[in-house]
């Protein structure tokens, strides 16, 4: 095997991973506008609950409190919402679609990481093996 | 080669293909598609070297078995590679299809199954020594095969949320 088709392969096996690369990136780009939307989503509904009350008048526009909640809008008081207990439900579902979200987040960066990690210590093996046929 | 190929994926990313319920069973067919030609290709393949491995040690060289095992050797690396390009391009349409839904699970098993594919592929059509000896490293990894099996699992028991 000559030096000038070994620096050709070279080349190739450079684009080729450059290739990988970019479409590496491509992907985590059009990943993270979701993660973002995601997050605003989170913060509108946290808005939306606190608010029942704009300037000084009720606007009984909740989304979360569709149903039954005759009481509430004449009350509207902290404690009828603690009994009926339907903010907290919410919550918790708002807590575990964030947790699921970052769990599937955390199983893309390890993969990143796992592959990043056997290739360098792939190109390890290869450079110290080199190293010790020269010596 | 590569304007066609530009222009097949634009074609996939910009029309929406998943219009009709049929066409999405039609894309869903194909990542089961993906699956099932993985399976057959890799199951065997390994099963062959094992089997040609272990007779080596316990037969010995000179037997015939060991023979005809040595001359099935090219026609089945050529069906293992045929087989798995076919799968890769399958599961890739497949994801290309259904890129409104990409999740981080589903993004990790493409950049796996890309790895593993272009190692296998660099493994088969260079003929560098160290690039040779690289790939051979890389595609024989057991730690991507394990992860490429979870995440496969994963995938599946997560694609329809």
């Amino acid at each position: 095997m000559s030096r000038s088709s070994d620096t050709k392969q070279a080349n190739l096996y450079l684009v080729l991973m450059t290739l990988t690369a970019i479409v590496m990136i491509m992907g985590l780009t059009l990943h993270m506008p979701t993660v973002y939307a995601d997050d605003d989503e989170d913060e509108d509904e946290e808005y939306d609950d606190d608010t029942d009350y704009k300037d000084g008048t009720f606007t009984g526009i909740n989304t979360k409190a569709r149903e039954g909640t005759e009481e509430r809008e004449y009350k509207g008081n902290t404690e009828e919402r603690e009994y009926k207990g339907e903010d907290d439900d919410n919550g918790e579902e708002k807590e575990g679609e964030g947790l699921g979200s970052n769990v599937a987040s955390m199983v893309l960066y390890a993969t990143i990481a796992a592959v990043a990690g056997v290739i360098g210590y792939t190109g390890w093996k290869i450079l110290k093996m080199r190293s010790k046929v020269k010596v | 080669m590569m304007y066609a190929l530009l222009y097949l994926i634009l074609y996939f990313i910009t029309l929406n293909p998943l219009a009709s319920e049929e066409a999405e069973d039609i894309a869903k067919a194909l990542g089961w598609m993906a699956i099932g030609i993985g399976v057959i290709a890799n199951v065997i393949f390994i099963l062959y070297n094992r089997v040609r491995k272990l007779s080596l040690t316990y037969l010995g060289s000179s037997s015939n078995a060991i023979r005809s095992l040595a001359v099935m050797y090219k026609p089945m690396l050529n069906m293992h590679i045929a087989l798995n390009t076919i799968g890769y391009i399958a599961g890739m349409v497949h994801g290309l299809l259904f890129i409104r839904y990409l999740e981080p699970i589903t993004l990790s098993l493409a950049i796996v199954m890309s790895v593993l594919m272009l190692s296998g592929l660099l493994l088969r059509y260079t003929s560098s020594r160290d690039v040779k000896i690289f790939n051979r490293l890389l595609h024989g990894q057991s730690i991507l095969t394990i992860m490429l099996v979870l995440l496969i699992m994963l995938h599946v028991f997560t694609a329809d949320d």
